[in-house]
């Protein structure tokens, strides 16, 4: 039996629903990371990601802090590659903190998150304040949060 | 409502799924990539950060400095960014852009113009003008040619020649815009008529347009209403194309005020140091070498060639036109100082003129129509041409089929290898 047209544009419309329902918050965010290139090995057994001048990534939302490390190179032989770097953090496009890094050790930045909203999931911007040659940004190593302040635990950018 | 033909449907559904291989396979990597994103960088500078110098998305994306392959260069003088891509396409993806900046914040991923929805809003725009620029070309043949002649002409256009890929793995290149645009300029030029404003109109906008994506496709209009005009001239009956000229200005000006703005000129090489070498052009490089020749990669249109001589009813007056069109543009293309025109599957620069052999493949079809045996073994000739064509395009998507610089031992190497 031959749908009427009322009946195409009441699938389509449905279909459209549901699709924007599970577009909301769908799974597979967890592991989508913009700006982030391959993992690199160190030498102690932790590794990293380069970022470029703008990297993203996601954490559960039920996080009540997280721990984001991050360092950079200072080679003073490249063109600015000496000068200290100022990156921000984003929460869901929202201002959170700042971190200057002016040697080249790790700096773990904590972020306090705010309450657990309607979705699963939070996303986490961090933005350059200068790149280095080859428009790289900081290395970024495994992110930890803690739900209640005491319990840290990694959750998220894990090597592989 | 016209219902979209079955095979058109057919055509969309064949391109989607080679879309959806070609991404999901990870073999086409993201869809803005290499041209395209020049081609695509004024839509987020424009709609995300309300700058249309670029710099804002330099300092985004890539440290405040656009990469060489980029072909965005700073001015020398002024030391703006000039991007040697023109605005046109970018226009032409912005309403699919509006959509995946709306799915982007829904989802909350981050927007900044080239996270995952933003990326396939440009893949499937090109997609989708691939398949709006086959239905302008349908309305077209079907004036003069049966249903059966257009569809086989339109089919064998698709999956016989590069068409296919640049409706697919490199959907985000200029050439799918440039289809579709020369495709409805056709249409419409042929079905105008010399009362009817809105034909003016909608022509001016479309050649303007046309300009926008590709500044060479300037010819397209010329040849047409230069012919028109000469014609025109001989009766004695002047009437120059007043209404398209002035909304194709209108049109190119906010490219004129970009140039203006990042170099205080108007008219400038957007290509910087790099042009042509008209001493030295490379034709049989373009037409028939292994290493990107038109006819080596799509020989079905050598069977366009004799039927663009023999055009039926007003279309007969394209005859010189479309003539011209075609050498100069071989010519130019020929000439380039990079005439392969980098990666690509077949010679991507005669894509944009695919429109054209469509016409006389149509002529071709036509005349074998009524001819049982030479119907059958043209028929079997295009399917077996098809197939090649699709075969070789697969082996260039995974790497069998050098991007460039193809060279015949290397082309015989790989013939029907796989994988």
């Amino acid at each position: 039996m031959a749908m009427t047209r009322r009946e195409w544009i009441a699938v389509f419309a449905a279909g459209l629903a549901a699709a924007l329902w599970y577009l909301r918050d769908p799974s597979w965010l967890a592991d989508q990371t913009t700006g982030l290139r391959g993992w690199e090995r160190t030498a102690d057994g932790n590794g990293h990601r380069w970022s470029g001048g703008h990297a993203s990534f996601f954490v559960p939302a039920d996080a009540h802090q997280v721990r984001i490390p991050v360092a950079t190179t200072f080679d003073a032989r490249e063109p600015g590659g000496d000068r200290p770097m100022v990156v921000a953090f984003t929460i869901d496009d929202v201002r959170a903190t700042r971190a200057l890094l002016d040697d080249t050790s790790v700096h773990e930045v904590v972020l306090q998150m705010p309450p657990p909203g309607s979705r699963r999931l939070r996303r986490i911007d961090l933005r350059t304040s200068v790149t280095r040659e080859g428009n790289r940004g900081v290395k970024v190593g495994a992110v930890s949060m803690t739900p209640d302040g005491v319990n840290w635990r990694p959750c998220c950018l894990l090597p592989r | 409502m016209t219902r979209l033909p079955r095979w058109l449907a057919a055509a969309a559904i064949a391109c989607l799924a080679g879309y959806i291989y070609a991404y999901a396979s990870g073999r086409a990597g993201m869809p803005i990539r290499s041209d395209a994103f020049s081609y695509y960088v004024y839509l987020p500078a424009w709609a995300l950060y309300q700058d249309p110098s670029l710099q804002a998305v330099a300092d985004d994306c890539c440290g405040g400095e656009f990469p060489d392959w980029t072909a965005i260069i700073r001015w020398r003088f002024t030391r703006q960014w000039v991007n040697a891509h023109p605005i046109g396409e970018a226009i032409m993806i912005g309403p699919f852009f509006a959509v995946a900046h709306a799915l982007t914040r829904w989802t909350n991923l981050s927007p900044d113009g080239f996270t995952p929805y933003y990326q396939h809003a440009a893949g499937l725009a090109g997609l989708f003008y691939v398949i709006a620029g086959l239905w302008f070309l349908q309305r077209l043949l079907e004036r003069y040619f049966s249903r059966g002649v257009t569809t086989a002409t339109l089919v064998t256009l698709l999956a016989g020649t590069s068409l296919y890929h640049y409706a697919t793995f490199d959907s985000t290149w200029s050439h799918a815009f440039t289809f579709v645009l020369f495709s409805a300029f056709l249409e419409r030029f042929d079905a105008r008529r010399q009362g009817r404003i809105s034909d003016h109109v909608i022509l001016g906008l479309l050649a303007g347009f046309l300009i926008l994506v590709r500044h060479t496709n300037v010819l397209i209009p010329i040849c047409f209403y230069g012919w028109d005009l000469v014609g025109s001239a001989v009766r004695r009956k002047i009437s120059a194309p007043l209404v398209p000229a002035l909304v194709a200005t209108l049109v190119v000006l906010p490219q004129l005020w970009i140039y203006y703005r990042a170099t205080g000129h108007w008219f400038i090489s957007s290509y910087g140091a790099l042009g042509f070498t008209f001493d030295s052009p490379h034709l049989g490089g373009v037409l028939v070498s292994p290493t990107k020749g038109l006819f080596f990669y799509a020989p079905l249109l050598l069977l366009a060639v004799p039927g663009l001589f023999a055009l039926p009813g007003r279309l007969r007056a394209w005859r010189v036109p479309l003539a011209f069109l075609l050498v100069v543009n071989t010519y130019l293309i020929a000439s380039w100082w990079d005439w392969q025109f980098g990666a690509s599957y077949g010679h991507r620069g005669f894509v944009d003129l695919y429109p054209a052999f469509a016409l006389g493949l149509a002529v071709t079809f036509a005349a074998v129509a009524d001819r049982p045996p030479l119907r059958a073994a043209l028929a079997g000739a295009a399917v077996a041409l098809c197939a090649l064509s699709l075969f070789q395009m697969l082996q260039y998507w995974h790497g069998i089929l050098p991007m460039s610089d193809v060279t015949w031992a290397q082309y015989r190497e790989v013939f029907l290898r796989w994988p």
